[in-house]
């Protein structure tokens, strides 16, 4: 398989020449993988991929982590870019910005990242894929991995998927937005 | 004109102009629990004072890429919104509803201390019913409300209070609070609400949260902490709700209005209509399962329709400055097919526009849409809900010409007739696709089927394979499949149904072989059979597999 990258590398090349791996299997597949994400729900229209990691869900502050991301689809044919979208605060230290990739069937991309935050919180590390099929239409999906720094024991990437919202708050209030106002 | 003022006793009293986001009529008195309709009542006081003003959000436009354009945004009325009068401790003391151009009038008493309040909330408690609210998941599902200054009413006899919503782009980012996207995603419903509405002014909506949220990012995980994955209608057995993407620089789809009302199309043909997809990841181009296709189809086309724009859009990335589109009227699909989303959008399109090309000479509007979703033939088919369904039900209404309809199916390379697609032709590719469905007897002998994952998994075609059973008679009978083709290991399951309910599932664990023993009433079956690993497996036990289906009793 062909790739290339297009991007920043930010960290030394030694870090960088196995940070943007597009493989064609699962080779690599870590023993901690969770069971790729299934939408069972009516999702709205785009790419159809979903986005399977092996993130032990809790990084210290300043820790450097790293973690696979395992790309499935359905696809034959066309190709597929990939973005790096990391939230605000999380540092990507050394991977791709963008990889493109062409798609064949069973293939799974896998993208190696690493990144640390010096801040505790919650973060997301995102990819942004646009698949461009035969004729050339686009579509596309953002997926996301939550990322726990300093909270070791609050397991974000650990809870299920399937939490009934709470119930409505008892006494009926609003959440209120302010509004730019005319009186007169 | 005069105004009255509600008289406030135990329970909270609203009162609402008739029309339910209409444009007058008499009043409705709605308590905490209860709505009833009363006549407009004559002021209670000479010193009232009639507030009124009009009320505004910023709607933010696609470009060409279907990015967001906030330099072209647009102040659009805020329609059909519960309006009210609070005062400094929350106490509602008027209530009303905005009208179609956003307007809205309450009387209050001269000198009060009052805030004006415009709850992300459509309500209607008139000959049509609804009541839709914005709220927000990962703060108890509470109702999103536009808030004004406390202040008073004054002397006169009339004061005018108009309230903006503003989108809170600052340039770079939103800098400030996203005060419009409640109201740009509650507006892209009331387009909705309005178009049915009009066709059936009797309509009952089922009421309906859509829950949206700057927390709701693209991680999947717990809902209340926004972990929504992306934007979906989650059915629940009696209900459901819309989950709606507002994560900044990913993906937020609050001025997605097709997305808005794509979503809103699986909450109609759900609690509406009916619907026997089982959901799940689908591209406008994938060969999906039949019942997938129709529905994501009917999503499309209707987010076309309200929004009297065939060019579906969704806008993503990096200050929201990317994005896709799909033009429902440019004919560039992939497989065309009645597996194909696409296809099946197209059509419907096609059917509701007044635009007419080679296949498609039909202009018949919404209403037979309508009342194809909404006949008790189609929802209690024996059949699925799939275009073959939609198809023959149409057919049977005589509200179009049976030539033209043809034309336009045969566009998409769809040909065959009756509720099961009798004589359809196009495969997909997946020989094992046809016949959509295959007819099993008791004790005669066994079917062969297949469960393949050439176009995917979940819900791709050819995964799954619908057989038939009818029985004469209440039996005990002995469904078996038994594999005969395919790598070790493979786990395949079974389904029964009737007229779209699930009756059974039967999902052993043993290798390669699945039995079912049990009771059925006399009646039509569907049986849908499935390897699971084709559903549920990872990429390493996906595969082809094929079985032999035998029934005894």
């Amino acid at each position: 398989m062909t790739y290339k990258t297009i991007g920043v590398l930010i960290a030394g090349l030694s870090l960088a020449l196995s940070s943007y791996e597009l493989a064609a299997s699962l080779q690599g597949h870590s023993e901690t993988a969770k069971t790729p994400h299934h939408h069972v729900s009516f999702v709205k229209p785009g790419a159809a991929v979903s986005l399977e990691s092996d993130y032990d869900g809790h990084t210290q502050p300043g820790e450097l982590e790293t973690v696979t991301l395992t790309l499935h689809h359905i696809y034959s044919d066309g190709h597929l870019v990939a973005n790096l979208l990391p939230s605000s605060g999380l540092e990507v230290i050394s991977s791709f910005q963008q990889a493109q990739t062409a798609l064949s069937q069973g293939s799974s991309p896998i993208f190696n990242v690493q990144f640390s935050a010096l801040e505790a919180g919650t973060y997301s590390l995102g990819l942004e894929i646009i698949y461009t099929d035969r004729m050339a239409q686009q579509s596309r999906r953002t997926l996301s991995v939550p990322i726990e720094v300093g909270t070791a024991n609050n397991k974000t990437a650990d809870k299920p998927n399937n939490v009934t919202p709470k119930a409505k708050a008892p006494d009926g209030g609003v959440i209120a937005l302010s509004a730019r106002e005319t009186i007169r | 004109m005069r105004f009255f003022k509600p008289i406030v006793s135990g329970l909270i009293a609203i009162t609402l102009p008739a029309c339910g986001g209409g444009d007058g009529g008499g009043n409705t008195t709605v308590t905490a629990n209860t709505v009833s309709t009363t006549p407009a009542p004559a002021p209670t006081s000479e010193s009232s004072v009639k507030v009124s003003g009009h009320l505004t959000y910023d709607r933010v436009p696609h470009k060409e890429n279907s990015s967001l354009d906030y330099a072209g945004t647009v102040s659009l009325p805020i329609r059909g919104a519960v309006v009210e009068a609070v005062n400094s401790s929350g106490r509602i003391l008027a209530s009303s509803v905005s009208k179609s151009d956003g307007s809205y009038e309450l009387a209050l008493d001269a000198g009060v201390e009052a805030r004006l309040q415009v709850k992300a909330q459509l309500l209607s408690a008139e000959a049509a019913k609804w009541n839709f609210q914005v709220t927000d998941n990962t703060q108890q599902n509470t109702v999103y409300a536009l808030q004004g200054s406390l202040a008073s009413t004054g002397s006169n006899t009339a004061q005018i209070r108009d309230l903006h919503a503003p989108h809170g782009w600052t340039g770079q980012s939103y800098g400030t609070e996203r005060a419009a996207a409640p109201f740009a995603i509650l507006d892209s419903v009331y387009g909705a609400v309005q178009a049915f509405a009009a066709i059936d002014p009797n309509i009952e909506f089922p009421p309906l949260e859509l829950h949206w949220s700057e927390n709701n990012i693209t991680v999947r995980g717990d809902r209340t902490l926004g972990h929504i994955g992306t934007s979906f209608y989650l059915p629940n057995e009696d209900s459901g709700a819309i989950f709606i993407l507002g994560q900044e620089n990913a993906d937020t789809d609050e001025y997605d209005h097709h997305v808005i009302i794509h979503e809103w199309g699986h909450y109609f043909e759900h609690q509406m209509s009916r619907t026997d997809s089982i959901g799940g990841l689908h591209s406008l181009n994938d060969r999906l399962d039949a019942r997938v296709a129709f529905s994501e189809g009917w999503g499309n086309a209707l987010s076309a329709i309200i929004t009297g724009d065939p060019v579906y859009r969704d806008s993503s990335g990096t200050q929201q400055a990317a994005g896709f589109s799909y033009d429902l009227e440019s004919r560039r699909v992939s497989n065309p097919g009645w597996f194909n989303e696409g296809s099946i959008g197209a059509i419907i399109y096609d059917i509701y526009d007044s635009r007419t090309d080679d296949f498609d000479n039909i202009s018949a509007g919404l209403s037979p849409l309508y009342n194809v979703m909404r006949s008790e033939s189609y929802k209690q088919s024996p059949v699925f809900s799939t275009i073959f369904a939609f198809a023959d039900s149409l057919r049977s209404q005589g509200d179009i010409n049976l030539d033209d309809f043809n034309t336009l199916l045969e566009g998409h390379a769809i040909s065959g007739f009756g509720p099961q697609g009798n004589g359809e032709s196009n495969n997909g590719a997946i020989q094992s696709a046809l016949p959509l469905y295959k007819e099993i007897i008791t004790n005669e002998t066994p079917i062969q089927l297949c469960s393949l994952d050439d176009a995917g998994v979940f819900n791709k075609l050819g995964n799954r394979d619908f057989i038939f059973l009818n029985l004469p008679a209440r039996n005990e009978i002995t469904i078996s499949a038994e594999k005969i083709t395919g790598k070790d290991n493979r786990d395949p399951n079974f389904k029964i149904w009737q007229a779209g309910q699930l009756l059974h599932e039967s999902t052993g664990t043993d290798p390669d072989q699945e039995t079912f023993l049990g009771n059925l009433e006399a009646g039509l079956y569907v049986i849908e059979v499935f390897d699971a690993l084709n559903v549920n497996g990872n990429s390493s036990q996906r595969g082809d597999s094929c079985y032999e289906l035998s029934v005894e009793g």
